[in-house]
């Protein structure tokens, strides 16, 4: 069983359901079928000269997972430690490559159903992101949710040129 | 569940049965009168002509079936394997090989050739249309009694009995009966199923395992019986009466007269004989199952070890022996699954004994090759990536260790040059050796050619060893002339690259005129790692034990001076460290008590400072995720029983680093 879930490709998917997540008081959402589990903050391992937005490993029921900081890559402050605090463990495909990642986030909501909802694209002025990393915006009740691209955050290209720019 | 897959089934025995093939043809040139081998080599063709037939390229059965007529030839001993005639088939061997794996690109006036080539055996080459007339040298004509029962599900299956019964005809003159009992009434006949048997009584000068050739694709062979008749042999098939052959073979053994039965028991021992050469019932597995096994079995021994600090804890007898128990278990079932991705080195030897027979006859060198400890069993993983590395070791070792034959008489050593070629294990390692009589390595000429290319000083002094080590420098060739065997000068430093992968080292000894030996260095497994677990700051760590020479302590006196430079004085000796908490960035802690270990790398030995040095830890290595593989020094994490994660250094990319990024220098 665990080997059909590590084939599987994990991308956008179809806009269906949603993991919603809070930080720094913006809502996010990553697609809902590549989530494995939610838990709370883990003992973490830092990894020297690793990139900023993944600099520990944790301990995922046996399993060695990279930590995301994803304040880093959304040029946010760091985190305070919060109660609410919960780590998404997620499948994304990294280079091609399916990986198991522990996001870091402030507070998870819950899981929404946008089908039939209107994704808009992210407006290209008025926003600190950077576009590519961002699928769309929906409107909810409580305000926007934006749902994040997972795979082009954590592409590899990226993950090289920080690595080296630190070095 | 994995969907069955013929065609994919068929590739991956074809290229076994090439294997086998290769192999046995280059053993038929040593010994080509082993008859054991050449019906080896017989069934192997056999059975690659038989299934190429049903699921591979037709022109591959088609051309299979040339080779299989040319061989019949040796088989039946009215050819020798000929050096020359085993070339033809080597090179015919290859070509099957092409027309398996890219039948697209394989040339068909190639294949014409090789067709001609085979069938030019000065006589016509085709098997005899009528075997019952034996050549003086063939044994004489025996009578078999062959029960056919196949499944009543045999015709779902693509068994085709009528084609098994016109190949035994081709045998010699032969007697079919078909039994009908089992046929049910038309009203519940099932036209799918198979409801005929057979008895079949067989006159042939072939031997027993011609016949047995005939069911090799029958699933379940306890369905066959085949038993020699114990009738004397009918001069004349048609003389043969049907109620002779009326009772089923087998009973017909138990009141066959003494001398009989003495056969039949040479048979059985012959049968049992032959089975303990056979390898043993094997199951083909994916790899990926076979990781997935291991990764499941290393999280199992990781949670048995905190259930063991747990129950150490509660202090409960009867819970320590119930863990004790599960440890022990644990223990043996990673053991059996390790050994499970082990295979003997003998499959990786079996290929250069090729590429030593091509190449010597390329060059004009002969060259012989000899090997041993084929049986040294190593990771799955590590024999795959070995295999182009000990090519090119051994290229090189033919292409400028060993002289031609004039240069080696005139140093008074036998024409052909030697080649050994060893595996064998030592404690966790296995080493293998690969070891030419030839000149050996010109130190002088790799000096001058080092120094020619910059990179060492003209004055430089360097030990014999660390000559020797240049080969391995990436862009330095000493060959004279650059020949398309060796390459261009890439390729040793790639080796290196490659066995240092496998947390392996390599070792170099040469005498000059004796020859030179280089010795690869490999751990068992690449799955498991021994090392010694240390901590920096908050952050734990394993050092690679096979790396490791000693552990000191730090004196009170060597740290407060660091800050200017950072050199350690080990028995006179001026080692370089480097803190480990630098490279953590987890700054100046306490300073006391801080230990250096000593580990061994290119440059010479280098020290590494940590806070701590808790022990010896023998751990599963856990791979990476892509966002940290690239980092240079280190190797893995690995989870410690109290659940921690700790990261497995790479001593040599952890120095090499520091070394580029010149935050400390070695001495000269």
């Amino acid at each position: 069983m665990q080997h059909a879930e590590k084939s599987r490709v994990v991308g956008p998917g179809r806009a269906g359901e949603f993991l919603t997540f809070a930080l720094d008081h913006e809502t996010f959402a990553i697609p809902v079928e590549a989530v494995r589990e939610v838990v709370d903050p883990l003992p973490t391992a830092q990894v020297p000269r690793a990139p900023d937005f993944a600099p520990a490993l944790v301990n995922v029921r046996g399993n060695v997972v990279a930590l995301i900081d994803l304040r880093r890559r959304l040029a946010m402050p760091p985190a305070p430690a919060d109660a609410e605090a919960r780590v998404v463990v997620s499948e994304v495909a990294i280079g091609g490559e399916p990986t198991l990642v522990g996001i870091q986030t402030d507070a998870v909501h819950g899981v929404i159903d946008v089908r039939g909802a209107v994704v808009e694209p992210l407006p290209k002025l008025g926003t600190r992101w950077r576009t590519e990393f961002i699928q769309g915006v929906v409107r909810q009740d409580r305000g926007f949710v934006i749902i994040l691209d997972m795979a082009r955050i954590l592409a590899p290209d990226d993950a090289a040129r920080r690595s080296t720019d630190r070095g | 569940m994995t969907a069955f897959d013929p065609a994919g089934t068929f590739l991956l025995e074809a290229r076994e049965l090439l294997r086998e093939l290769e192999a046995g043809l280059l053993e038929l040139e040593q010994r080509p009168d082993d008859r054991a081998l050449v019906d080896t080599i017989f069934r192997a063709l056999h059975t690659l002509k038989g299934s190429g037939g049903m699921f591979g390229p037709p022109a591959l059965a088609t051309f299979a079936h040339e080779v299989e007529t040319r061989f019949e030839g040796i088989r039946r001993g009215s050819e020798t394997a000929t050096p020359a005639l085993t070339g033809l088939l080597l090179a015919a061997r290859d070509h099957l090989e092409q027309l398996l794996e890219a039948p697209d690109t394989a040339d068909p006036a190639e294949t014409e050739r090789l067709v001609v080539a085979l069938r030019d055996t000065g006589e016509t080459a085709c098997i005899p249309a009528a075997p019952a007339e034996p050549v003086a040298t063939e044994p004489s004509a025996r009578a078999w009694r062959i029960g056919i029962r196949l499944p009543a599900t045999a015709l779902e299956f693509g068994t085709n009995p009528l084609g098994m019964l016109d190949e035994l005809r081709a045998l010699g003159p032969c007697e079919v009966r078909a039994r009908t009992e089992a046929v049910p009434a038309l009203g519940e006949l099932d036209p799918t199923k198979l409801y005929l048997h057979w008895d079949v009584r067989l006159v042939t000068t072939r031997p027993r395992a011609a016949i047995e050739d005939v069911f090799i694709f029958v699933a379940d062979s306890g369905g066959i019986e085949i038993a020699e008749d114990t009738a004397e042999p009918a001069p004349e098939c048609a003389s043969v009466t049907v109620a002779a052959v009326g009772p089923p073979a087998a009973p017909a053994n138990h009141d066959a007269p003494p001398a009989a039965a003495k056969e039949a028991r040479r048979l059985g021992r012959r049968e049992a004989a032959r089975s303990m050469d056979r390898p043993e019932a094997s199951v083909r597995v994916a790899a990926s199952r076979l990781d997935a096994l291991l990764d499941q079995v290393g999280e199992l021994v990781i949670a048995q070890a905190r259930l063991t600090a747990l129950a150490q804890s509660r202090k409960d007898p009867v819970l320590t022996g119930v863990v004790e128990e599960i440890e022990r278990l644990a223990a043996e079932l990673r053991e059996s699954t390790m050994g499970l991705r082990m295979l003997p080195i003998g499959t990786l030897f079996g290929r250069y004994r090729r590429v030593v027979r091509d190449l010597s006859q390329e060059l004009g060198k002969a060259v012989e090759l000899t090997t041993a400890g084929e049986a040294t069993e190593l990771d799955k993983t590590m024999i795959e990536r070995l295999g182009d590395p000990l090519v090119h070791l051994i290229r090189n070792a033919v292409d400028h260790g060993i002289e031609d034959a004039a240069t080696r008489r005139a140093a008074g050593k036998p024409a052909h040059g030697s080649l050994h070629l060893e595996a064998r294990q030592a404690g966790a390692e296995v080493l293998i050796s690969i070891k030419d009589d030839g000149a050996g390595l010109n130190r002088a000429r790799i000096r001058e050619k080092a120094v020619a290319r910059g990179l060492i000083a003209a004055d430089a002094v360097l030990s014999e060893r660390a000559i020797d080590q240049l080969i391995f420098h990436p862009g330095l060739s000493t060959a004279a002339t650059i020949s398309n065997i060796s390459g261009r000068g890439v390729g040793m430093d790639v080796v290196k690259q490659t066995i240092e992968d496998l947390r392996g080292s390599i070792e170099v000894a040469s005498a000059p005129g004796a020859g030179t030996t280089i010795t690869l260095r490999l751990p068992l497994t690449l799955a498991i790692i021994d090392g010694l677990l240390v901590r920096v700051g908050a952050s734990m760590c394993v050092v690679p034990l096979a790396a490791i020479e000693e552990c000191v302590e730090l004196a009170a006196a060597e740290h407060k001076g660091s800050s200017g430079r950072s050199f350690l004085d080990v028995r006179g000796a001026l080692v370089p460290f480097l803190r480990l908490s630098e490279l953590f960035g987890v700054g100046a802690g306490a300073r006391e008590h801080e230990m250096v270990v000593i580990v061994a790398s290119e440059q010479g030995r280098v020290g590494l400072v940590v806070d701590q040095v808790v022990g010896h830890h023998q751990t599963v290595i856990k791979s990476l995720s892509p966002l940290h593989r690239g980092i240079p020094g280190l190797g893995g994490a690995t989870i410690l029983s109290d659940g921690q994660i700790a990261l497995i250094l790479d001593t040599t990319g952890l120095i090499q680093s520091a070394q580029d990024q010149a935050t400390w220098r070695l001495s000269a």
